[in-house]
């Protein structure tokens, strides 16, 4: 009863009061009977009667029925059926509290008293829920943003300077805090001004015209967000040409909030009384000055909600910012120019990293946002809070001394007349006075009061907008490079990305976005980026489709060099595979869904070291246009046509397949599909997906700590993608006039050392000045080519990649020299510190590139111990990667030996051979050792060695967990928990209800 | 109170609200016969400032429609070239080749996939949604009414984005438990099976589970929650007062209230919330783009991994695209926007006709 809505007077208004009128006394003897209560006894005050309170035997009932619940499912449980999960454990209960709080209930009231109970305890936990989810969501994310947030430098400074290794120390918002604030700020320009004005348009100007405004308005609110990017995308980036910029994203919000914004303010407008407007124009005044000052006043604070909350839509959007703003690091206050990110693509951008620390800057960028739309919600309550009309106490005040003004002027003349103070405060205080003398000061004064209340907030967004733009103008205007921006491969995005922030300080803004190489190479033939990186050239064809080079001139340059390894996640008996060696035909067996175990004959035949789980394989593919897919495919379909084939037709397509960019995906295989190396290294790194396996860039199996797969090469040896074998096997790359590769003979390739799926990855430079590209651009990305041509090739084996070979160093550095507007330098290849360099030409690295263990032979049990030294492999790589000479290197540094006994032992084992973990194989254990220095990335696992796997740190695995729990479950099992699950329910429920049939029985007897 | 409540809330939608202020005075009657008089002509003279102001609205009113249809026949104009290569089987298809040409891009699967995500959220946050808005206007005590409101519409406002990464990070890997289970005893009904899991075995991997439409459902039906729990709140604390009071004079429990008047009179704010909520589910984006693994098939296994949806397919290829591929994701694009505008009108006209009255 408490909560019922009291009577506005209005809805009494149709019956009047009639005053009872006592009815004649008749004859006939009365119908009712009051009955007659007992007179109190003396002294006992009569207490009032609260009907809406709850009596003791409630809450008895309650508690009773939740402690009886929580008991019951405890038991059933704990000991009776084969339950578990706090999940299954909250829903069992409930359901239990549901019955016997009906039970309880029943016992003193009616079926219908039950009913309504149990609906309120439905209604009431289910609320509940609710509450808790968003207090979960939002509290979710703030702690998981903890990490971030008490940084200074997370407001104070971009993310040029942070990559996915830096610690959270350096690297901050600023740049997408700046960036949400002019995109919105841009989207309110537009929207509020013209979708105001249509909302007056709508209420006050009817027709048929704005009948049908309003409908296309109305069906426009459906337009899904998307769709506002995609036409905005369309139209700026592809048809004009112009670019992803924050403008763009700043009118694809407005495209978005529009519709929203006109629908809400309409409403408002509706909701103005008609007396009012009809009081203005009974004194005469037009439409514009009854808008003017009676409608918009009125609606003020109806209308700044609408635009606040509109606002607080837009500025959370992703998708329309994802598809216009484009992404980058560093900071850009210039919204016409150049990529700029937002909070909101910030986010998502992030968080698919796999790289803790990005991952905890995504969840401090996710809490900004939400404190944003927090301040934002509650600026629109606390003006928002007030009714049409409903003033302020301070309006209210000023509007009474104006009126009591008014009232002294008029007073000689109307001195008998009521005086206006009687009259509702409301309608005096909306219709302003309005005398012709006072005309003008009437007019300034609504036109300050909007500007000042109405439009506050929205000015204040806008002058921070504006203060962060001329904080930060000085700072872009400092050095003579100007900000350049490219898109593509996600392979070679690790290293690229360390180059960026290196080149930060001399001053140069690269925005690379790694949105995958076909979408670079789209990026870069419609004008929208400086340059793109791909993996592989124009020109091909791809599902029988021709992707012709763009108009614009361009030249290719290697930049790196990288194996695109199989990142996997496998664990016997809970220690993590490391030493995990595939041949071709089972990799392609395992992309294409022939090999679906990982105890399949083929994959057992190339581990003979390994007692492989009965698991299933989860590939994990890109989604995307890919040039990671595209290299995987090529060597498909030219090494395992017939797997390749099969499974094209399989997924739809025609025979033969050839290389694509777009991975085929057959649905029920089992497949993962996700956008983007970041996706899938980050799939596979999770620790629940156990028995994934994808294909990246050598470097995101490093930066994540993961183990990659040896894969078998034509020499019969198991290689890993380190940067010495990734070198060994480009020695036998033909190189194209255009500096394209062409990689059959790296397949084949019969040096032992080779990792056949190495490449190259290239730039697509422009060589005109043309689509936006000018001398100055031109100037910051030959500056910027110069750098990593020559000091950032020895950045690249700890990155995970293989630097260039001299030969196309130079070609490339001839490249750079097309570029319209570079400052040519004479680059001393020698003093570059390219590890491939020497001085007779030889390539260095490749050179001295030691040759694989013995064990790594086809055939051989393998390397390693077994699992476990996972982790200690991944740290252990960084930290020896830069030498790769020392024997002990690889594997003494190992971290991971905290990852178990297992990791200590296989790390031990590659400093001598004398430790018991070496289990007298010397030979083996010295070979391994060696194999250590060759491959950073699998240091700890190489370390073990065959004596290792047997004997020393226990790490060979034997069990077999699959024969131990199929077996579980058999069908009496479950029938007899079930059965004594029921009977303890029935004991529990039985007496009572039984002992009160019989008691009422009796009683009717 | 009830004044109050419309005010409060985020977008007063009531529009016909009591009036605020005494009814007009009636008109003094005309003092002199009309039939000696000739009739006074009334025609308004608008003043310059009238005729600007006029004018003015009319081309805003007529900028916000070009702007609208602008984006609507640009959609329109940009997926005829599609719809012209990929004719009738481009509703028939499930793959997306659009540069294979006629037959290899349709929107078969993933506009099934975005209807399965939109009716899995819809069915699992309209409970949840009346609910809410029951308690609100029923059963919370006065003070925390308020409080409530504004957290529900608080929730409305939080960033896709964010429940986003609630659901990647927080639910999926719980979540996966829960799929499992309903698999392994009701994958009979063909909705629940999961392909390639054996429930019998201990080591089937949990990515069977994972970026699933139920996945994606379930955090899309939290984010639309409190979308539809504010509509229906608000119809509901309209139930008028008088019919209200009378079910409890006739002994009827706070249920009884319930069923007999706040519901049956509410109806249309139910529909229409629900509908609006499932307008929001088929377009949202980044949520499901998060969580889905994308499979150009039709999906009918809610808790197997992979699901597609239109706009996580816009995301996604919008970048690596030809100008065809591009011509076929507006084509796509237009496909979900009719659907989206149909839910969104069927929700108007429901919600119009009901007692309520239309207050979405």
């Amino acid at each position: 009863m408490s909560t019922t809505t009291p009577q506005t007077p209005t809805d009494q208004a149709p019956t009047p009061p009639t005053p009872p009128t006592p009815q004649p006394p008749t004859a006939e003897a009365p119908r009712t009977t009051l009955p007659v209560r007992a007179p109190l006894p003396p002294g006992a005050a009569e207490s009032r009667r609260r009907p809406g309170a709850g009596r003791a035997s409630d809450a008895y009932a309650l508690l009773g029925a939740l402690a009886g619940a929580i008991g019951l499912t405890t038991l059933l449980f704990r000991y009776l059926l084969p339950l578990n999960g706090p999940l299954g454990f909250t829903v069992t209960t409930w359901l239990i509290f549901l019955g016997l709080y009906g039970l309880l209930v029943a016992q003193d009231e009616n079926g219908l008293a039950v009913r309504d109970r149990l609906a309120a305890a439905v209604i009431h936990s289910i609320a509940a829920l609710v509450l808790l989810a968003l207090f979960f969501t939002i509290g979710f994310t703030l702690y998981k943003g903890a990490q971030a947030l008490p940084h200074r430098n997370f407001y104070t400074q971009d993310m040029s300077g942070a990559s996915s290794l830096t610690p959270l120390t350096t690297g901050g918002v600023l740049h997408a805090v700046v960036g949400t604030l002019e995109q919105i700020g841009i989207a309110l320009l537009i929207t509020v001004p013209l979708g105001v004005s249509c909302a007056v348009f709508l209420t006050e100007v009817p027709g048929r015209f704005a009948r049908f405004v309003r409908t296309i308005v109305e069906a426009m609110t459906a337009l899904p967000s998307v769709l506002a990017g995609l036409f905005i995308y369309a139209v700026f980036v592809l048809l004009l040409g112009l670019g992803r910029s924050g403008f763009a994203a700043g009118c694809a919000l407005a495209v978005m909030m529009l519709p929203i914004i006109i629908r809400a303010s309409d409403v408002v407008l509706r909701l103005v009384p008609g007396s009012l407007k009809e009081a203005s124009y009974a004194l005469g005044s037009g439409k514009l000055r009854t808008v003017w000052q009676v409608v918009l006043p009125t609606a003020r604070s109806g209308l700044t909600t609408a635009v606040i909350l509109g606002t607080a839509r837009g500025i959370g959007e992703t998708s329309p910012v994802l598809l216009t703003a484009g992404y980058n690091k560093a900071f850009n206050a210039d919204p016409f120019h150049g990529p700029q990110v937002s909070l909101p693509l910030l986010v998502f951008t992030l968080v698919r990293l796999p790289s803790t620390a990005q991952i905890a800057r995504g969840f401090g960028a996710a809490a900004v946002l939400l404190v944003l739309v927090l301040a934002l919600f509650v600026v629109a309550r606390i003006i928002g809070g007030r009714a049409p009309g409903q003033l302020t106490n301070r309006q209210q005040r000023r509007r009474r001394t104006a009126s009591a003004r008014t009232a002294a002027r008029f007073a000689p003349p109307a001195a008998v007349g009521t005086p206006p103070t009687l009259m509702p405060a409301n309608a005096v205080s909306r219709n302003t006075p309005d005398t012709p003398d006072r005309k003008e000061s009437v007019v300034r004064r609504s036109t300050s009061a909007l500007l000042h209340r109405g439009a506050a907030p929205v000015a204040a967004l806008l002058m921070l907008a504006l203060g962060l733009v001329l904080s930060a103008a000085p700072r872009a205007a400092a050095s003579n490079y100007v900000p350049i921006s490219g898109a593509g491969s996600t392979w070679s995005s690790n290293a690229i990305d360390a180059w960026t922030t290196n080149v930060k300080q001399y001053g140069m803004q690269i925005n690379f976005d790694a949105t995958g190489s076909s979408d670079g190479r789209a990026k870069f033939k419609n004008g929208a980026v400086d340059f793109g990186v791909s993996e592989i050239p124009y020109g091909l064809t791809d599902q029988g489709v021709y992707e012709a080079p763009p108009s614009r001139h361009f030249a290719y340059m290697p930049i790196v060099a990288g194996g695109t390894s199989f990142m996997y996640n496998l664990k016997i008996n809970g220690q993590r595979v490391t030493n995990l060696r595939l041949s071709g035909a089972t990799i392609a067996g395992i992309f294409t869904g022939t090999i679906t175990r990982w105890n399949d004959p083929a994959v057992a035949a190339d581990n003979p070291g390994l007692t492989l789980p009965a698991r299933q394989i989860v590939p994990v593919v890109r989604s995307d246009g890919s040039g990671t897919t595209a290299q995987l495919t090529t060597w498909m379909s030219l090494r395992q046509q017939s797997l390749w084939d099969a499974y094209c037709v399989k997924a739809g397509r025609t025979a033969p397949c050839g290389v694509t960019s777009f991975y085929p995906t057959v649905p029920s295989k089992g497949f993962i599909a996700l956008s983007g190396s970041q996706g899938v290294s980050g799939f596979v790194a999770q620790d629940q997906n156990e028995g994934s396996i994808t294909y990246v860039e050598y470097s995101y199996a490093l930066n994540t700590g993961f183990p990659v797969a040896k894969m078998l090469n034509a020499a019969h040896y198991y290689v890993a993608p380190t940067a010495p074998d990734v070198a060994v096997a480009l020695t036998q790359a033909r190189i194209n006039a255009d500096l394209t590769q062409q990689l059959t003979g790296v397949y084949d390739s019969t040096d032992p050392r080779t990792y056949p799926l190495s490449s190259y990855s290239y730039m697509i430079l422009p060589t005109a000045l043309e689509s936006g590209f000018n001398q100055d651009k031109g100037r910051t990305l030959g500056a910027f080519a110069y750098y990593f041509l020559c000091q950032g090739q020895q950045q690249a084996p700890d990155l995970g990649y293989s630097p260039l070979p001299i030969n196309l160093v130079q070609a490339a550095l001839n490249q750079v020299r097309r570029i319209p507007g570079v400052v040519a330098q004479n680059i001393t290849i020698s003093s570059c510190n390219n590890p491939t360099f020497s001085t007779d030409g030889t390539n260095t690295l490749a050179k001295t590139a030691p040759y694989p263990a013995a064990c790594d032979k086809q055939g051989t049990v393998q390397c390693g111990a077994g699992g476990g030294a996972g982790t200690g492999g991944g740290s252990g790589g960084t930290a020896g990667a830069g030498g790769g000479t020392n024997g002990a290197g690889g594997g003494a540094p190992g971290t991971g030996a905290t990852s178990g006994t297992a990791g200590t032992g296989a790390a031990t084992a590659g400093t001598g051979t004398t430790n018991g973990a070496g289990a007298g194989k010397a030979a083996g254990a010295t070979s391994a050792g060696a194999a250590a220095a060759a491959d950073p990335g699998l240091a700890g696992g190489g370390g073990g060695s065959t004596g290792g796997g047997s004997s020393g740190g226990g790490a060979q695995v034997v069990a077999d967990p699959v024969a131990i729990a199929a077996t579980s479950g058999s069908g009496l099992q479950h029938t007899l928990m079930l059965l004594a699950g029921l009977l303890l329910g029935s004991i529990v429920v039985l007496p009572p209800v039984i002992a009160r049939r019989a008691a009422r029985r009796r009683a009717g007897l | 109170m009830r004044r109050a409540d419309a005010a409060r809330s985020a977008t007063p939608r009531n529009p016909t609200p009591q009036n605020p202020t005494p009814q007009n005075p009636p008109v003094p009657e005309n003092p002199s016969p009309p039939d000696t008089d000739t009739r006074r002509v009334l025609s308004a003279n608008p003043g310059l400032g009238d005729r600007l102001f006029q004018g003015g609205a009319r081309g805003s009113g007529a900028l916000v429609l070009a702007v609208m249809l602008a984006v609507g026949t640009f959609l329109a104009y940009q997926a005829a070239q599609a719809l012209k290569v990929g004719g009738f089987a481009f509703l028939t298809t499930q793959t997306w080749e659009p540069d294979a040409g006629h037959g290899h891009f349709g929107i078969a699967a993933v506009l099934c996939g975005t209807v399965l995500i939109g009716l899995l959220a819809v069915s699992l946050a309209l409970p949840m949604a009346l609910a809410a808005a029951l308690y609100i206007s029923e059963y919370a005590p006065r003070q925390l009414k308020q409080t409530l409101i504004s957290l529900v519409d608080l929730m409305a406002a939080v960033p896709s984005v964010v429940y986003g990464l609630w659901g990647f990070f927080f639910l999926e890997q719980r979540m996966t438990g829960l799929a499992r289970w309903i698999s392994t005893y009701f994958g009979w009904i063909p909705l629940f099976k999961v392909d390639g899991a054996d429930p019998n075995d201990p080591l089937a991997p949990v990515a069977a589970y994972t970026s699933s439409t139920f996945i994606a459902g379930t955090v899309v039906a939290f984010m639309i929650t409190p979308i539809m729990c504010s509509v229906m709140r608000e119809v509901f604390g309209q139930a008028p007062p008088g019919e209200r009071e009378g079910a409890y004079a006739l002994g009827a429990t706070r249920w009884g209230v319930i069923r007999s008047v706040v519901l049956p009179y509410g109806r249309g704010g139910v529909i229409g919330g629900t509908m609006l909520g499932l307008g929001r589910a088929l377009g949202e984006t980044i949520t499901v783009y998060m969580i889905i693994s994308m499979v150009f098939a039709i999906q009918p296994h809610l808790l197997q991994s992979g699901a597609s949806t239109v706009s996580a397919l816009i995301a996604l290829h919008y970048g690596d695209s030809s100008s065809f591929g591009i011509s076929a994701l507006m084509a796509a694009g237009f496909a979900l926007f009719l659907m989206t505008l149909a839910v969104n009108f069927a929700a108007s006209a429901v919600v119009a006709r009901s007692r309520s009255g239309a207050s979405t």
